[in-house]
């Protein structure tokens, strides 16, 4: 009896050990950048990497850490990797440098697919849009139409690290790319997504460093705010026999921290998320906090705790804070930061210079009135880093209403117009009206600033086109530049071996992979009158019936002569008219009398 | 070649169109944008772009910016390399033609109609004879068909906005001046031509059936009439069949050209009726308005005016031109003015118009307020559509009760050639003119 209950409870024991002992892996990491402009950025990751088994659909499977949902949405639609961001507000390149990975405003999606489906690649992207968008709470089911998705070529190529047959050809119809300028960001769209993490439990005791998330509304309490999800495939091993999962997800957030002292900043775990981390997550294998302290050559900090140790990326110092240290176990780990500007700086420039991005897009809408428009987008290249050409890959993405004129493309120098660089490759899809939008490819060799600047006319919309607030104006996405950087940057970017900061940050895993996103634009569009269908409607008609009587009736009569009719003089003919009322009214009269009399008898 | 009035006028065109293309960069401008002379049809950026995608071996009838036919594209994209991109010169020289050939077809109906009276003369009492035209007449007409050509301030609209519509209008006039002159195969050429860039134009075969069907002793002849109909529909079938081949091999452009013409879905402002009436337009009733209003334009007038004016076979083309011109999906200036030029070929029948004044001056006012009311909608952002639509309306309306009352003038002076002015007394009475 012992012996066989033993023997069970082994056996469940092993069978638990088995699912849950495979390789899966989950990370937890802060990175906290302090920025000149004083403001503080902080982005969250959490990272998932377990076995592509789950994929597979004719085994029952045992989601471990990872979210069931997620799983089913890709297996389903034959997803291979997508990437979504959801982001409220703008990055500012020229003043908070580079973030780890950039976003535009609103939503924007793309997902590579699996070849090998029965159904086609539109149908499933349609599908698993819904799906995510049901998943985040956002409005993602606008992506589905083809007015807003594109399948480019070049920019967004897989990040998938799959073994690749030698045979293998990149098919740019298996992509989607999808983009939403319009979308609002809000808690609706953290919470789902939040609940998509290993360690949150219900109500709001999380642990580890989704405890920081507690507090949804401080959270948008930003200057920018963007969620994120990544899913793509790596390899297990290094011969790349065996492929894993990896499911990155990350909020960013830029917090205005300066206090009201000048060149005084300060801020804690408590006033930015309103919360500490009160545990670690015991399924995390790592959580770690990093602070970038790019600022100390001009800043003195004030740091507590300490820091555990510190490790230097080029020139600029990262302290590192392991929670999972033996001594922080079962302590709340609450973190302040203060600091300020040192009085004596020596070369500011020198010092702007150097913290000032390699890259760097801005974009400004021309042209006045509702009717002819035009996009100049300015990449600023940090020339003092620049010592050869780079190639720059240029992808713009808009809407129908706006009719691209591809022939006014001028790419000129920044610092002078006269000078013109030819695109080294133009892949242009023409726009269709209520179907398609312009899709523009470039790219372009540089070793300047340049200005890439088009015109469009606007298109003139049916009334029941324009959307509830039709002098809100049309956004045109951003545009997005993609591009590999020769030199390091000053900066922590996301590398494409790993999406988890800490092996992009220990090893020599850079491959100056950036890819930044410009300001959406916002144009007015010319509206017609509204309330005015039916008066419309009314006139046209009667443009036609007017042409159409006049003619009827000049093919069907003819000239002849006639008698003459007597001419009744004008005042005959008021005499007449007169008795004619006065008989009517006569009658009328007498009706009524009748009626009333046929009521009374009865 | 010319003699002095000719030459005069059509150097008075050629320094008019000269001094507005390449000193009044300003004016040019406006033309070129101005919704007025320029449609999603015809306008000349739009050609541009074709020709660029077409070198970045991209269709241009993929995207719906680009509306001409791959020939005539072809054919614009030659011009574009010859003249380096200098196509103004071009342009004006082709408006030039197509004006003295509006004057030689002028001429030619002119003096037809001065022959046809020379010979039905003897029948006709004397007091009829103040009706007829004198030979001097026919050379005033036409000079004035000339002038207004040359000077007519919506031809050199459209030149200096440098909309391809002057040369499918000279394609137009072309095809009228062969109709005239009686040469069936350039007819059909042309014509088929000129409905292959518009597709209005094809309904301007039925003038052309009554006028070459004709056998040597004046009788109609069903075996003509099925041969032009042969003729006109295998030309037609070979120029959509190389334009076919010169879009290699894709028809993707009948949906750019024919079904754009025909289903309307640009809505940008011309000055017809259709772009605002669409807007408004509830979905589910577009189909039929759009077919209503195509069938209008195509068929409606097609058979009462033929049998109306069967004698009159000129008149008839002139008469379905202007129906196509005044009621097509996107008119502009320039096909009014194709019309217009014609109109003092009938200057004899003016004494008739009824209502004149009223039309002119609706004319005037619409041409001159559509561009400021243009302006306060889309630049000044203090009027709305309603106020360009009121413009167009009226402009519209204006062309109908012209030519309303130019037929009514046709036929007034037409029964009283047969009848006399004369009243006589009907039943002892007084008679009098009654239209019933």
């Amino acid at each position: 009896m012992y012996l066989m209950q033993l023997i069970y409870s082994t056996t469940f024991l092993l069978v638990i050990h088995y699912c849950s002992s495979n390789e899966d892996i989950y990370k937890e990491e802060l990175y906290i950048r302090p920025l000149a402009s004083g403001h503080t950025y902080f982005n969250l990751l959490f990272t998932t990497v377990v076995s592509s088994d789950i994929l597979k659909s004719n085994i029952i499977h045992h989601y471990h850490l990872f979210p069931k949902v997620i799983a089913d949405v890709v297996r389903s639609n034959g997803v291979s990797e997508f990437h979504v961001s959801l982001t409220q507000g703008l990055w500012r390149y020229d003043r908070w440098g580079m973030p780890i990975v950039g976003a535009p405003p609103g939503a924007e999606v793309w997902a590579w697919f699996n070849q090998d489906e029965e159904k086609d690649v539109s149908s499933r992207w349609t599908s698993f849009a819904h799906e995510l968008g049901g998943l985040l709470c956002a409005s993602l089911n606008f992506v589905d139409s083809n007015v807003s998705s594109s399948s480019p070529h070049h920019s967004f190529r897989p990040q998938s690290i799959v073994p690749k047959s030698k045979t293998f050809k990149l098919d740019n119809s298996l992509l989607r790319y999808a983009v939403l300028p319009r979308e609002i960001v809000c808690t609706e769209n953290l919470t789902p997504w939040k609940k998509l993490l290993p360690c949150v439990a219900g109500g709001s005791n999380h642990k580890g460093l989704a405890g920081l998330l507690d507090n949804a509304p401080k959270l948008h309490h930003s200057a920018y705010h963007s969620l994120r999800m990544d899913l793509r495939q790596i390899c297990a091993n290094t011969e790349c026999t065996l492929t894993q999962l990896e499911l990155s997800m990350g909020l960013a957030i830029v917090v205005d921290t300066a206090t009201s002292k000048p060149n005084y900043n300060e801020w804690t775990f408590r006033s930015i998320f309103g919360s500490n981390i009160a545990q670690s997550c015991p399924l995390s294998s790592l959580t770690n906090i990093y602070v970038d302290l790019q600022l100390s050559s001009t800043h003195t900090f004030n740091i507590s705790p300490e820091p555990d140790y510190t490790i230097k990326q080029g020139q600029t110092p990262i302290i590192v804070y392991d929670l999972h240290n033996e001594k922080r176990k079962g302590t709340t780990f609450l973190m302040s930061c203060n600091y300020n500007k040192q009085q004596q700086i020596s070369s500011t420039d020198n010092q702007n210079n150097n913290s000032l991005p390699s890259i760097m897009v801005h974009r400004y809408a021309t042209g006045y009135g509702a009717r002819d428009g035009g996009i100049k987008t300015v990449i600023k290249l940090n020339e003092q880093d620049q010592t050869e050409q780079i190639t720059l890959l240029y992808f713009e993405q808009i809407p129908w209403y706006f009719r691209v004129f591809l022939h006014t493309l001028k790419i000129t120098t920044l610092d002078d117009n006269s000078i013109e660089i030819k695109p080294e490759h133009i892949s242009y899809i023409p726009g269709k009206d209520r179907q398609r939008s312009y899709q523009l490819e470039l790219v372009v060799k540089t070793q300047q600033s340049i200005i890439i600047s088009f015109e469009f006319e606007m298109a003139f919309l049916k009334w029941n086109e324009f959307p509830p607030d039709p002098n809100h104006g049309f956004y045109i996405p951003s545009a997005v530049v993609s591009t590999y950087l020769p030199s390091k940057s000053n900066y922590i970017l996301r590398s494409l071996n790993s999406f988890s900061l800490n092996q992009s940050l220990s090893s020599s895993s850079f491959d100056g992979f950036v890819r930044v996103y410009s300001e959406s634009l916002l144009v007015n569009l010319p509206t017609p009158d509204f309330s005015m269908p039916f008066n419309v409607i009314c006139l046209g008609c009667t443009a036609v019936a007017l042409a159409f009587g006049g003619l009827h009736n000049l093919t069907t009569k003819e000239f002849g002569f006639g008698e003459k009719r007597p001419k009744i003089p004008f005042r005959q003919r008021l005499e007449d008219l007169k008795f004619r009322l006065r008989a009517s009214r006569h009658a009328l009269v007498q009706r009524l009398f009748k009626k009333k009399q046929h009521e009374h008898t009865e | 070649m010319f003699d002095g009035i000719e030459s005069l006028y059509i150097g008075l065109g050629l320094i008019l169109r000269i001094f507005l293309v390449f000193s009044q960069t300003r004016l040019r401008n406006y033309f070129e944008q101005s919704g007025e002379f320029v449609t999603p049809l015809n306008s000349w950026k739009r050609v541009i772009e074709g020709i660029y995608l077409r070198k970045l071996n991209v269709s241009p009838f993929l995207g719906s910016v680009v509306h001409e036919t791959p020939l005539s594209l072809c054919f614009y994209s030659k011009l574009h390399t010859i003249t380096n991109g200098h196509v103004e010169s071009l342009f004006i020289i082709a408006d030039l033609i197509s004006g003295f050939l509006t004057y030689k077809a002028a001429y030619y109906i002119l003096h037809r109609l001065f022959d046809q009276q020379l010979k039905d003369k003897a029948t006709y009492k004397d007091e009829r004879k103040m009706f007829l035209l004198t030979k001097a007449d026919v050379q005033k007409n036409a000079y004035r068909v000339l002038l207004c050509a040359m000077v007519n301030p919506l031809s050199i609209g459209t030149c200096v906005a440098k909309s391809s519509l002057v040369f499918h209008n000279l394609l137009l006039t072309m095809t009228f001046y062969f109709f005239v002159t009686y040469q069936l195969l350039p007819f059909i050429l042309t014509l088929c031509l000129a409905s292959s860039i518009s597709l209005y134009p094809i309904v301007l075969i039925v003038p052309g059936l009554v006028q070459f069907s004709n056998n040597t002793n004046n009788k109609r002849s069903i075996i003509r009439i099925v041969f032009i109909l042969i003729l006109f529909i295998m030309v037609n079938i070979s120029i959509l069949y190389l334009n076919f081949y010169l879009n290699h091999q894709s028809w993707s452009f009948i949906d750019a050209i024919y079904s754009f013409i025909f289903h309307v879905p640009d809505y940008t402002p011309n000055i017809g009726i259709f772009w605002y009436f669409f807007t408004e337009m509830f979905e589910h009733f577009r189909s039929l308005f759009v077919w209503t209003f195509q069938m209008h334009v195509l068929i409606v007038y097609l058979l009462p005016f033929t049998i109306r004016l069967r004698n009159d076979p000129a008149f008839l083309f002139w008469l379905l031109c202007a129906i196509f011109c005044i009621f097509k999906s996107y008119p502009a200036y320039g096909d009014v003015a194709f019309y217009f030029n014609y109109l003092p070929i009938w200057s004899f029948l003016f004494r008739y118009v009824r209502q004149g004044l009223v039309i002119t001056c609706m004319m005037i006012v619409a041409a001159l307020m559509t561009p400021i009311t243009w302006y306060l909608w889309i630049y000044a952002g203090s009027a709305n559509a309603n106020f360009y639509f009121a413009m167009t309306f009226i402009f519209n309306i204006a062309q109908t009760f012209l030519l309303s009352d130019l037929i009514y003038a046709y036929l007034k002076q037409q029964f009283f050639i047969k009848n006399g002015l004369t009243i006589p007394r009907i039943n002892g009475f007084e008679g009098q003119l009654e239209f019933t």
